[in-house]
């Protein structure tokens, strides 16, 4: 579970990207983070990965408070969560096997363990058959789809997506969306920052509005709710 | 560190090298130059310090010996002398060879001297040569108490002078070794910095995906210890060659009024100061490049 309790976040030049914010992740939730450019999306992923941390309030994932981290427990929290970017973020030099099997490399795990999840992965988004190819042999939906597979390859309990679709025509964002869907289905509680408002609307799941670094709604089924 | 992860650590190390390839030949090249300068330097340093220890070892002490004493009694003390401490050699320059000298010396003057071998006035002479003539005060001392010995000539200005030049040499040599390290630290550095800024994107990857910072820093820094060590292999095969080609130009020429030290003395210090330097440039270099781009 996630809780954000009283966070802010003011940036050291003075920018206040998020105030006074409180919110409660169950376990196997899907959660919609919706609002416009520069509301404060980004920075509660950051702030979730700790990629940055709290001003002030708390925020606890798992019943760990983030902030309270020192800088080598940090890794162990990223294990607990998969990661995709809209940019995809792969290795352009490794191939797709190479690019999923590296993130349980990463977390030490044993050559017999890898070989057995990583097909496992792969098949279930779908790429089996492109396992050899590089990153650069593949269209955008395929791209995100590695990224997908290297974000679960570890089981995590949180996918935290950050505009995942943002760079993919409408037909292969709605199939990453299933994709995401299946995902969430299996257990894992998916957190997505989006701009899609087509999508948002489509899926019908909770939907948190920021806007100017507050929440302006937290609805059960909600909508994008923006004319953008 | 487990077996599975020293393997992927050697493994990415070892491919990073080769696909790396213009930096990696070009950080060769950078330890392969600082090596050189520091190799060059410090083959100097051993051979003013082999030269001045030769200086050293070869100042003569004369003691003189008591002019009554017979040829018994001077051979005794002979054995007294060698065995005081720091003493190294002592041989005696009887008063009938001195004579001999003398003689030679004067030419056809040498009537000067005759009766002389009847009633020798001159006195036998112990000249004695010191391990290590920084102590030859504490020596003297020693030497002095002993009965037999009536007076010990030396110059003290002159081992002064030579003790303050090898400590002087000593003290000079270790500043700029290390000054030289240092220098190569942040050349080399800088040169794996371009390999890491190469490679941010996959170091900021491994990050959110959960690497440790040490997971993320050892393939960085046996990368660099293997370029570390190759550049000590290349350097050291040039100092190799480059010091028998000189050594033995000089010693052709015949004009060396010194000896310079063998390369079969000075092979073992060499390679395992080189690999030493090799692994702790390669090895610190990468550690601190890799630093920066940790800090996500």
């Amino acid at each position: 579970m996630i809780l954000f309790s009283n966070v802010s976040k003011t940036y050291e030049n003075g920018t206040k990207a998020l105030d006074n914010i409180s919110f409660f992740i169950e376990r196997g939730e899907f959660v919609f983070i919706v609002g416009p450019s520069g509301a404060g999306k980004s920075t509660l992923i950051k702030l979730l990965m700790h990629e940055e941390t709290a001003t002030s309030g708390d925020v606890i994932i798992n019943n760990v408070n983030v902030g309270a981290l020192k800088q080598n427990q940090i890794p162990y929290l990223r294990r607990s969560m998969g990661v995709v970017f809209q940019d995809f973020r792969l290795l352009p030099k490794k191939t797709v096997y190479e690019n999923v099997s590296f993130a349980m490399e990463i977390v030490g795990a044993s050559k017999r363990a890898i070989r057995r999840q990583v097909p496992n992965v792969l098949s279930m988004v779908g790429l089996s058959s492109k396992a050899k190819m590089l990153p650069s042999q593949l269209s955008g939906g395929e791209q995100q789809r590695v990224a997908l597979a290297r974000a679960l390859v570890n089981n995590p309990a949180f996918l935290i997506a950050d505009e995942p679709t943002g760079n993919l025509n409408p037909k292969t964002a709605m199939e990453i969306m299933e994709l995401l869907d299946d995902i969430n289905k299996r257990g894992t509680t998916v957190i997505m920052a989006t701009h899609a408002k087509d999508i948002v609307n489509a899926m019908k799941k909770r939907v948190i509005a920021i806007e100017d670094g507050v929440i302006a709604r937290d609805e059960v089924r909600g909508v994008y709710g923006y004319e953008d | 560190m487990k077996i599975n992860g020293f393997r992927y650590f050697l493994r990415e190390a070892s491919k990073n090298v080769f696909s790396n390839g213009w930096m990696s030949i070009a950080s060769i090249f950078t330890v392969l130059a600082s090596l050189l300068v520091f190799g060059l330097f410090m083959v100097l340093t051993l051979n003013l310090n082999y030269i001045a220890g030769q200086l050293e070892g070869d100042y003569e002490i004369i003691l003189v010996v008591d002019e009554t004493y017979n040829q018994q009694q001077v051979e005794a003390l002979g054995e007294t002398i060698r065995g005081v401490e720091n003493v190294k050699e002592a041989e005696l320059d009887s008063k009938t060879n001195r004579l001999d000298e003398l003689k030679d010396e004067f030419g056809e003057n040498a009537s000067l001297l005759d009766g002389y071998e009847t009633d020798n006035p001159l006195r036998d002479w112990y000249k004695i040569t010191l391990s290590d003539l920084s102590r030859s005060d504490e020596t003297v001392q020693e030497l002095e108490g002993l009965p037999g010995i009536v007076k010990i000539i030396r110059n003290q200005d002159t081992i002064d002078k030579l003790v303050s030049m090898t400590t002087y040499l000593g003290h000079i040599s270790i500043w700029v070794m290390a000054a030289l390290a240092l220098i190569s630290v942040f050349i080399i550095s800088n040169t794996i910095k371009l390999t890491v800024f190469a490679r941010r994107k996959e170091i900021n990857i491994m990050k959110f995906v959960g690497a440790t910072d040490w997971f993320i820093r050892w393939p960085f820094i046996i990368e660099g210890i293997i370029i570390g060590l190759i550049g000590a292999v290349f350097s050291f095969v040039v100092i190799a060659y480059g010091y028998h080609g000189i050594i033995g130009l000089l010693e052709s020429l015949e004009i060396s009024f010194v000896d310079f030290k063998p390369f079969h003395e000075l092979v073992l210090l060499l390679i395992g100061t080189f690999l030493g330097m090799g692994v702790v440039l390669g090895g610190v270099g990468s550690l601190i490049s890799v630093r920066k781009y940790l800090k996500v």
